[in-house]
């Protein structure tokens, strides 16, 4: 039990974007083995055994900060001495225990998962408030339970693409083209999980989804908008015509609409080089539209 | 389970005695049919060519229920690439070969209905110069100058079916290789037909299978470079989209050749179709038992792997290429040791480009003598181009080598639109930009590389006076710096001080120390670069400033374009005599940098005005009230205190 108590206060840390070190970590551990009553001394005794390093500064800093977090409860015995108590209520239990028998299977895979942030607002870089307490009574938080259980659910498409790859890493570049072409871009949980899978270092990883063209660390719109950057269409005047869609578009080329709505990109040839210069839009083709076209098209897209 | 694989046995072909007596079955089943056949290649499905293709389906699907009789001879195909994007949709009727041009999707049942009757479609039909019809494909001036082998294929079979190529005698080439010669004799015919690289090196192919061959170290790999990156090429993708068997073929016949079982194909994702096409080939050429083991009883074993490239130029360098099939970051390498002897996980690796495999069986099945009574003497057989920019015909064109610039450009392209001053760019970013004068030049891969350009891939793109030779030079080079993969320094620094240097001159900053700085550059770029990308950069830069000196220089000390193309040189006026005060140009300016009352004549904020040239497109066409003018406009001064 205690791994899932674990595993939901690194998440809640996480997801107020807060390090967890290997002090805090050997910390919260302790926590977790004297749930009830404790004092910081307590917690500096059974960490200090694990390691010499981790001072009762540290500790008291610690528990601090899983203080403000709602991690643990504060209480005073009556000789005005701190005492802490673990905080995670039955309500956050369950709803753990919901996402972990989605799939039973999957048990070894959410620890992957415990690596790095499972928020999805984080990742999605929506509007969060920083000072939001992980408070399981609130909407949001529970939304992002439940997008916990999704997570879980692309595991199993992952692993399907991993396996039809052989798990080999000579086959990276082709998986992360899948992955691109499922979400439209590569989300980060994606690409951690397939470092773990596949054995091979986040770096590597990032260093392919960073070089080829192809893809992209940010979400894209909805819609692309792609205008030929070749050769002939550059000599009939794609040049205007890109900056005619920036003008009506307002956002540069390899970017995105604030609304997520649409990217604009231009490509190097898109083969039909007598359609100069040409605009491809939802896979269709346009030869060199003005603008009242333009406008009607993004207008009427939606 | 059982019968599928039973049926999957039937299909497997195991003696060129089978193949020739499918060949004549499918030959016969079409005998006194007319095939409609539809292209389908990008350009001509932007033209709407598959709902042409849907309603033909269409009405005959509804005919054969109603009078099955009639649509019996008629066969309905889904071709490659024809070549003739500029008429695109185009629709041609087998075996007379008439060709209808610029059809539209009303015309769509007309064309069935008639070729039913076996009558034609006059209005449709190409029309020359003089406006006369021209009935059949190989009459039209577009095709008549081209010499079609690789490419003649293309608009006549469904690039899907393994039937349709071994109608027009696929498979006949490896038949005859495997089972009546030996890798050596391959070799020997391939490197008697001179054939060369045609991915733009023009490295003798035959050479390169014997290092190959010859190398020690086990087991061998054989590549198909797909990774056709330049801007404004497509041939490659045209063949695989086309006609995938014929590259197919070509790589099995490698395999044999240099002694290598596993073949792969790396091919950009950014061609879906060519994609799935070649699987499909690739599919079909299993279950008739082309690929896999034992191949037509003769114990030979080949595989192919199709890998996906994700976009990135510089990895359809040979070295770089490898390196991403290993599943890395497409880097090339210092090539001190041959890929043909240390390639693909540091294997000996064939690589050669699509047009290069498709050529072989050709080679195969008529002889090297053959082959090289085309072309010239050190560039035999043909080289196709992707003829694009301000010629009439764009599309792709088949020639044989030693053609010249002018002939290319006037007979098969039709001429210019309106320009004079042509100038040609070939090679894509490796190349260089020829003048008029050198208009005669023939075309092989010696010549172009003396002229100080590159066969390159193939892209061939015409230009005239209102190009900016600057500006082109300047694209070309923010390209290449954008596609630099930033492993050595010489490329990844000196393409960046390049483009500072080009924004300078195009923005009308630069100095005259400039042009010595870009010299400079070349030199330093051409010498110390890790691969071709850094090393052929000087090409372009060279040749602009060996033949287009002038418009440099007016760049640099009038700070003007010429050729009224770079954005910070040139600005638009709005003449007070001309201009009626329509306002139309103030409602459409994007920016709101134009003003005027109505009926009074308006005036441009140069300041706020982007230079999209809105305004010139939408003046009407009886006032004509706006003017392109060169110059550097400088920003008004505004005096706080005044």
């Amino acid at each position: 039990m205690n791994e899932e108590k674990f595993y939901l206060a690194v998440n809640k840390l996480k997801s107020n974007n807060i390090k967890i070190t290997k002090p805090r970590k050997i910390i919260l551990n302790s926590i977790l083995n004297y749930p009830n009553n404790f004092t910081a001394e307590d917690i500096f005794i059974n960490s200090h055994k694990i390691d010499s390093k981790i001072g009762i500064a540290t500790v008291y800093r610690t528990i601090k900060l899983f203080e403000k977090f709602q991690l643990i409860d504060k209480n005073y015995s009556s000789t005005r001495k701190p005492i802490y108590n673990l905080a995670l209520n039955e309500k956050s239990k369950k709803i753990l225990k919901k996402s972990l028998a989605y799939n039973n299977n999957n048990y070894d895979n959410i620890h992957i998962f415990n690596n790095f942030s499972i928020n999805t607002n984080n990742i999605f870089k929506k509007n969060k408030n920083k000072d939001t307490n992980f408070d399981l009574d609130n909407k949001n938080d529970i939304e992002k339970e439940i997008k916990l259980e999704e997570l879980i659910s692309d595991i199993n498409s992952i692993d399907k693409v991993i396996l039809k790859y052989e798990n080999s890493k000579e086959n990276l570049i082709q998986m992360l083209i899948d992955f691109q072409k499922e979400y439209n871009w590569l989300p980060k949980h994606v690409l951690f999980y397939v470092a773990k899978k596949v054995n091979v270092p986040l770096t590597q990883i990032y260093s392919i989804a960073s070089f080829y063209t192809f893809f992209n660390l940010e979400p894209k719109g909805k819609y692309s908008v792609v205008v030929c950057a070749g050769t002939a269409c550059h000599v009939r005047g794609s040049d205007s015509l890109l900056q005619r869609i920036i003008n009506i578009l307002k956002i540069k080329p390899g970017s995105t609409t604030p609304d997520l709505k649409f990217t604009l990109d231009t490509v190097n040839c898109l083969g039909c080089c007598a359609l100069g210069p040409v605009m491809m839009f939802d896979n269709k083709y346009y030869s060199n539209p003005t603008n009242k076209q333009l406008e009607k098209l993004f207008s009427e897209a939606d | 389970m059982k019968k599928s694989e039973e049926l999957k046995n039937e299909k497997i072909i195991k003696t060129p005695k089978d193949l020739n007596l499918l060949r004549e079955r499918l030959q016969e089943s079409i005998k006194d049919k007319k095939i409609i056949s539809i292209c389908s290649g990008t350009g001509c499905k932007a033209y709407s060519s598959d709902e042409i293709y849907n309603i033909i389906l269409e009405k005959m699907k509804k005919l054969e229920q109603n009078n099955p009789e009639k649509v019996k001879n008629i066969l309905l195909k889904r071709t490659g690439c024809h070549g003739f994007c500029e008429k695109g949709p185009i629709i041609v009727i087998y075996p007379e070969g008439i060709c209808y041009v610029k059809s539209k999707v009303e015309d769509a049942e007309e064309i069935l209905e008639k070729t039913i009757e076996g009558k034609i479609v006059d209005r449709l039909l190409y029309k020359d110069d003089n406006g006369n019809p021209i009935v059949r494909e190989q009459d039209i001036p577009f095709y008549k100058f081209q010499k079609r082998i690789v490419l003649d294929i293309n608009s006549k079979i469904d690039p899907t079916s393994i039937d349709d190529y071994i109608r027009v005698g696929g498979y006949r080439a490896l038949a005859k290789v495997l089972t009546s010669m030996n890798p050596e004799e391959v070799i020997q015919e391939i490197k008697k037909s001179n054939l060369r690289g045609c991915g733009g090196g023009g490295f003798p192919t035959g050479i390169k299978w014997e290092t190959t061959k010859n190398a020690k170290q086990e087991p061998k790999y054989v590549i198909v470079n797909a990774d056709e990156g330049d801007p404004g090429a497509f041939m490659d993708r045209s063949i695989l989209e086309g006609n995938p068997h014929s590259v197919l073929e070509g790589l099995i016949i490698a395999g044999y050749a240099i002694g290598s079982n596993q073949g792969y194909f790396y091919v950009r994702q950014e061609y879906p179709v060519a994609v799935s096409n070649l699987l499909i080939a690739i599919k079909q050429a299993e279950d008739y038992g082309f690929l896999g083991e034992n191949i037509l009883n003769t114990g030979f074993n080949f595989n192919v792997k199709v890998h996906r490239g994700a976009g990135a130029f510089v990895s359809g360098e040979s070295s770089a290429l490898m390196t991403a099939i290993e599943g890395n970051v497409g880097e090339p390498r210092l090539k001190y040791i041959h890929t043909a002897v240390s390639g693909l996980f540091n294997k000996p690796t064939n690589l050669n480009n699509v047009e290069t495999y498709a050529n072989v069986p050709h080679i195969i099945n008529n002889g090297a003598d053959w082959f090289k009574s085309i072309g010239t003497k050190n560039s035999s057989g043909t080289k196709i181009f992707s003829l694009v920019g301000k010629v009439k015909n764009t599309g792709l064109v088949e020639v044989p080598m030693g053609i010249t610039l002018r002939d290319i450009i006037f007979k098969i392209g039709g001429g210019v639109n309106g320009g004079t001053d042509i100038k040609v760019q070939t090679g894509g970013p490796s190349g260089g930009i020829l003048p008029k004068e050198l208009l005669d030049l023939p075309v092989d891969f010696d010549e172009l590389t003396k002229a100080g350009s590159m066969m390159g891939s193939g892209g061939m793109i015409v230009m005239d006076e209102t190009d900016c030779m600057v500006n082109i030079a300047s694209y070309y080079i923010n390209f290449l710096a954008d596609e630099s993969c930033g492993k050595c320094v010489p490329c990844r620094e000196g393409l960046r001080q390049m483009t500072f240097i080009y924004d300078r001159i195009i923005s009308g900053n630069a100095n005259a120390e400039d042009i010595s700085l870009l010299e400079d550059l070349c030199v330093l770029l051409e010498n110390a670069s890790l691969c071709a990308l850094g090393g052929t950069a000087h090409n372009i830069v060279r040749t602009t400033l060996k033949y287009f000196k002038d418009e440099y220089e007016a760049h640099i000390y009038h700070k003007s374009c010429p050729a009224l193309v770079c954005r910070q040189l040139i600005y638009y006026e709005i003449s007070q005599e001309k201009c009626a005060g329509c306002r139309i140009c103030v409602k459409s300016c994007p920016v709101n940098a134009i003003s005027g009352e109505p009926k009074k004549p308006h005036v441009i904020n140069l300041d706020i005005c982007t230079r999209c040239g809105t305004c010139l497109e939408v003046c009407p066409e009886k006032f004509k009230a706006v003017i392109k003018k060169t110059g550097k406009v400088e920003k008004a001064k505004v005096f706080e205190n005044a």
